[in-house]
């Protein structure tokens, strides 16, 4: 039996393997087999023993007896019969002798247990028995040669000793075959039993060949992707290790870059200050119109580069990953319209139209930062207006979803060719080479765009068409506010009537949606002409208009003809008039006064500023009927005479020094500004500024630190004001520990931020040169120990004057700064302001050891001291009046 | 490939083997055939058989009844191989139609108790019916009747003649057809039998010293 008899090459293998498992299945039977026939012998053995000491212990003759026969027979013949068996299949199972022998051992086995038990016909079917145990082999050589043992047994017995074996002397001679048949008769079964058993295992060993093929070749390509995975990890981990490598290597390039690009610009901006503040000084002095205009030159040129410093340090911050957001409340729409308003100069100044439309339903009150905002509108208005040259530039708002604003930039400009678009928010790229040579720009401002456009979970991207101007769209994902601002009532101008008059119809769009989300009926004309049409028809109908928003350029008749063509109409001469201009501080409002206009507005117009103008005109209407003063909205807190204290920004946010730098010069301060603490350092160390506005987190230096650096070696007056958007619980107490004088929270308003300035100095908005409230103050409020402090510190400054007027005669400069410095203390701390400063002068010049100037300022001090003596006296002869009173 | 010097040692190497193996297949074939032949020797050999007298002895106590056919069968009570004989009396006796009467003497050796006789054979005897069981003194009826050996068997006829003398066992203990059974079958039958007498296998009713025993 073999597990295929016909193999197909294909299948050779397998046959083979199933051949030899098959064989092994084999060896496996013969073995165990062997192995139980041991122990049967054995077993026989010794049952053949036992049976012969209790079947016939014993033979007799008369009384006498003797061991019997067939217990030496069992214990001699059956040791020999098994002998050889159970030593073949102890040492050699599994062989075919081994075999060959157990059968034929087993089979005599059985004849000498027949004999034993006196040949009993029971004792037979042991031989059936044998042959069964003997197919356990499945071998039909072992059986047949048991059958022929038993066979030839009887054969031959049958043949030489009829008796012993039929009990007849004489037999049959073929009477042998009898008895073989019957053996041969159980062996047809057994050998059926054999085959059968050996086809199921035949079929095993196949089956299992199979699996084993299977598994194999699962195996097989189990270990060749193995291998291969282990290659490709092996190559990942090299090609990782070596990223890696090349990661930390960029890394480290990137924050050195980082690093050089932050040195870099401090080390640029610091002598750029020092450039900038000295032509600020400069420009404070006589100068002819040439020398004028080239200081101008040179302080714009340094105002450019700084801010391309400042696009370079914001896009290595971004790319090393430092960018900083703070996550602020603002309002959306005062950021668009100051942005707007920023940027109106430039725009009325190439005679474009700037307008914005943020729709009046919209949610503005929101939550991010503002300052990022405002640089992201500021960059894509400034590319409008840079590169239109005619039309018109229009920002507006749209909500996407709850979270998520757009942000939309229309320009009438020179446009975008297609191929050049999906470029232009990489770094370093312009629209062409020669956008660069004509519009100049460093080719970051988009980039930077795009990345805080990232940063605010929002994307960016751009329309446009050559020739017909481009959209550039950003959306920003900006949280509204939890808790809704209370929006001013506006109830009481809902249902005024009012017609706009602008050739712009964008213009007249916006105006008609801000002016119906305040409820108010409005009709908007293009012209000059139907605005004279429609006012004189409503009044026939007695309906009349209550205002009329005029654009001042219109074609035909502008603004201040047609102003001048209402009031002379005496039935529509009540009608109020507001100019809308483009022209910013430019225009003329004297003349608006005479024709009769009320207010003026500069576009773009911002809502809430739209409002507080009608609100005004209105309600002046109401309350006094007579002549108006036409006052220019946009600058409200202009102030016509310029300080003359230098004032000091530090502020590392372009964008919200470029607005405080433009806060500070409408409320008529010079400014310089710097980008973080240690410039301010430098800074003072040039120029000595009187005034420093302080924001407090910046990058190097931080304000609280430059603040306590500037009061340890202060040797004059300095106000510093935090300006800061750490609005929390503590941070103003924070400010203050660190010797900051205000506090200010981002974003700052300008009235907040006049009334800061107007507190650093009290000597010139006062004329007092005594603070008296720090005199209080110092005197903890005792009204009689202020009397006495204040006696005390004239008979102290009594000597102390002699003794400074003494050192300087002597130009002694130590002594001079000692005696400087104790009447500077004692000043400081009992309110002298006037005095204060000059002395801290006299100080550090003293210290300096450079007394050049310092009787200019002794002269000063001898005029201040004199005013502060007068003050005090007049204090202490009023307050004795008081205690005699 | 194997040169031709390694192929022929492995050759004579096999040969040696297979030369060892034949050997001792051999010898134990031998001893197996020496040791198959002393058992069947042993088997197969008669105990001695006396002359039994031609007619019934008169001065037996044995009963014998006229006019009916008598057996005698000497037993040994400790013979093993007497069993078969006993077993083929019985069947004897059951296939019988004529008119029989059969004694079983069991031997009651020199020096021994009542008790010496009273087996696993006696109780067998006296199992078979109509079969009388008695003593034998010292194997004195046994001497009488000219029997030696256990199982041997002595048939007189109705008018006391010596009809058969001999066993009715074809061997040792081996029970089955025998030429003595079939013997007495026949003559009980009332047929001239070709054989009237065969050899006894059993133990020997005599002492060592003047019989032979069971030993070959």
């Amino acid at each position: 039996m073999k597990p295929a008899n016909t193999p197909h090459t294909a299948d050779a293998p397998m046959t083979a393997r199933a051949t030899e498992l098959f064989e092994q299945n084999l060896q496996h039977f013969w073995r165990r087999t062997d192995r139980m026939f041991i122990w049967l012998m054995l077993f026989e053995w010794l049952l053949g023993i036992g049976l012969a000491f209790w079947l016939s212990p014993r033979t007799w003759a008369g009384a006498a007896s003797a061991i019997h026969p067939h217990v030496w027979a069992a214990i001699f013949f059956g040791g020999a019969i098994t002998s050889l068996p159970v030593m073949l299949a102890w040492h050699r199972p599994g062989r075919a002798s081994t075999r060959q022998v157990v059968a034929a051992g087993q089979m005599l086995m059985s004849a000498l247990l027949i004999h034993v038990m006196n040949g009993r016909i029971e004792a037979h079917f042991q031989i059936f028995g044998s042959l069964a145990f003997l197919a356990f082999y499945r071998d039909w050589k072992v059986l047949a040669t048991a059958t022929v043992v038993v066979a030839a047994d009887h054969f031959l017995r049958g043949v030489y000793f009829p008796q012993s074996i039929f009990g007849v002397a004489v037999a049959d001679s073929w009477r042998w075959l009898e008895h073989a048949a019957y053996v041969v008769f159980e062996d047809v079964f057994l050998l059926l039993a054999v085959h059968n058993s050996l086809k199921d295992s035949a079929s095993d060993a196949r089956r299992k060949a199979a699996l084993e093929a299977l598994k194999e070749g699962v195996e097989d390509e189990v270990a060749t992707r193995t291998m291969e995975l282990t290659a490709e990890i092996a190559e990942r981990r090299r090609v990782e290790q070596e990223l890696a490598a090349a990661r930390d290597a960029a890394l480290q390039a990137a924050r050195s870059k980082a690093q050089f690009l932050a040195n870099m610009s401090h080390e640029i901006r610091t002598p750029m200050n020092g450039v900038m503040g000295m032509a600020g000084l400069l420009l404070d002095t006589q100068l002819d119109r040439d020398q004028h205009e080239y200081v101008s030159t040179i302080r714009e040129s340094g105002d450019l580069l700084l801010t391309i410093i400042n696009d370079i340090l914001d896009f290595s911050k971004i790319e090393a990953g430092k960018m900083h957001f703070e996550v602020l409340d603002f309002d959306m729409r005062e950021v668009v319209e100051s942005t707007l308003e920023m940027l109106a100069e430039k725009a009325q100044a190439k005679g474009l139209e700037l307008l914005g439309d943020v729709p009046p339903h919209l949610c503005t009150l929101r939550r991010g930062d503002a300052g990022r905002l405002r640089q992201i509108l500021t960059n894509l208005i400034n590319n409008a207006i840079k590169f239109t040259e005619t039309g018109e530039v229009v920002v507006k708002v749209a909500q996407q979803n709850e979270m998520l604003l757009r942000f939309e930039v229309h320009d009438t400009g020179i446009g975008i060719a297609p191929e050049v678009q999906n470029h232009l928010f990489q770094p370093f790229i312009q629209a062409d080479g020669t956008t660069t040579r004509k519009y100049g720009g460093t080719g970051l401002g988009l980039a930077i765009a795009r990345q805080l456009v990232e940063l605010m979970d929002g994307e960016i991207g751009v329309i446009s068409e050559v020739g017909k101007g481009s959209n550039f769209w950003f959306t920003a994902c900006l949280g509204q506010q939890d808790i809704q601002r209370q929006a001013r009532n506006r109830d009481d101008l809902a249902g005024l009537r009012i017609l706009i008059v602008d050739d712009n119809a964008t213009n007249r769009h916006i105006l008609e949606i801000q002016l119906a989300s305040l409820r108010m009926h409005c009709t908007a004309v293009e012209s000059g002409a139907e605005a004279l049409a429609a006012l004189s028809r409503e009044q026939a109908r007695g309906n009349p208009f209550d205002l009329a928003i005029i654009d001042m350029q219109m074609p035909e008749m502008d603004g201040v003809m047609l102003a001048r063509a209402v009031k002379s109409e005496p039935a529509i001469a009540a009608t109020r008039l507001i100019m809308l201009s483009s022209l910013g501080r430019h225009v003329d409002t004297s003349s608006f006064k005479a024709v009769g206009i009320e207010e003026y507005l500069v576009k773009p117009v911002k809502q809430s500023r739209l409002f507080d103008c009608l609100a005004e005109v209105m309600g002046r209407s109401e309350k006094d009927d007579g002549p108006h003063e036409v006052v220019a909205r946009p600058l409200p807190l202009a102030s016509a005479a310029g300080h003359h204290e230098r004032v000091l920004l530090a502020e590392d946010n372009m964008i919200n020094q470029k607005i405080a730098l433009r806060q500070l010069a409408k409320l008529g301060y010079q400014a310089d500004a710097v980008a973080d603490g240690l410039e301010v350092l430098e800074a003072l160390e040039r120029i000595p500024y009187n005034i420093i506005l302080m924001d407090c987190q910046m990058p190097d230096l931080d304000g609280y630190e430059a603040t306590r650096r500037i009061r340890r070696k202060q040797t004059r007056p300095i106000y510093i004001i935090a300006m800061t958007a750490n609005a929390m619980q503590g941070d103003r107490e924070k400010c203050l520990a660190a010797g900051m004088d205000a506090y200010l929270t981002k974003p700052v308003r300008p009235e907040e931020l006049a009334a800061a300035l107007a507190l650093c100095h009290p000597a010139a908005s006062m004329d007092s040169p005594v603070d008296f409230k720090q005199l209080s103050d110092a005197a903890d409020g005792d009204p009689a120990e202020m009397h006495a402090l204040a006696t005390i510190y004239l008979e102290q400054a009594d000597e102390l004057m002699p003794e400074l007027a003494a050192a300087l005669a002597e130009a002694s400069a130590p002594d001079v700064n000692a005696v400087a410095h104790k009447f500077a203390g004692a000043s400081a701390s009992c309110g002298m302001i006037a005095l204060v400063p000059l002395l801290r002068e006299l100080e550090q010049m003293g210290r300096s050891g450079n007394l050049s100037g310092a009787s200019e300022c002794h002269e000063r001090v001898i005029a201040a001291f004199a005013r502060t003596r007068d003050s005090l006296t007049k204090y202490l002869s009023s307050a004795g009046e008081s205690a005699a009173a | 490939m194997p040169d031709h010097s390694t192929v022929l040692s492995r050759s004579s190497s096999s040969i040696k083997k297979i030369g060892a193996a034949g050997l001792w297949g051999g010898l134990w074939l031998a001893l197996l055939g020496v040791g198959m032949a002393a058992v069947l020797r042993y088997e197969f050999t008669a105990g001695t058989a006396g002359k039994a007298p031609g007619e019934w002895p008169v001065a037996s106590a044995v009963h014998r009844e006229p006019g009916r056919a008598t057996l005698l069968m000497f037993a040994h009570p400790k013979c093993t191989c007497t069993q078969a004989s006993m077993e083929e009396l019985a069947g004897l006796i059951a296939e019988n139609s004529s008119p029989l009467t059969v004694h079983v003497l069991f031997l009651k050796a020199e020096q021994t108790s009542d008790d010496w006789t009273q087996t696993s054979l006696w109780r067998m005897a006296a199992a078979i019916p109509g079969v009388k069981i008695s003593l034998d003194d010292r194997g004195a009826e046994a001497a009488r009747f000219g029997c030696e050996t256990s199982g041997d068997v002595v048939l007189y006829d109705a008018a006391g003649r010596l009809a058969f003398h001999g066993g009715i066992t074809s061997g040792r203990g081996h029970s089955g057809g025998s030429a003595g059974r079939a013997a007495i079958s026949t003559l009980l039958a009332g047929n001239q039998a070709p054989r009237t007498q065969t050899p006894v296998y059993g133990c020997s009713l005599l002492n060592p010293r003047g019989a032979s025993h069971c030993l070959p």
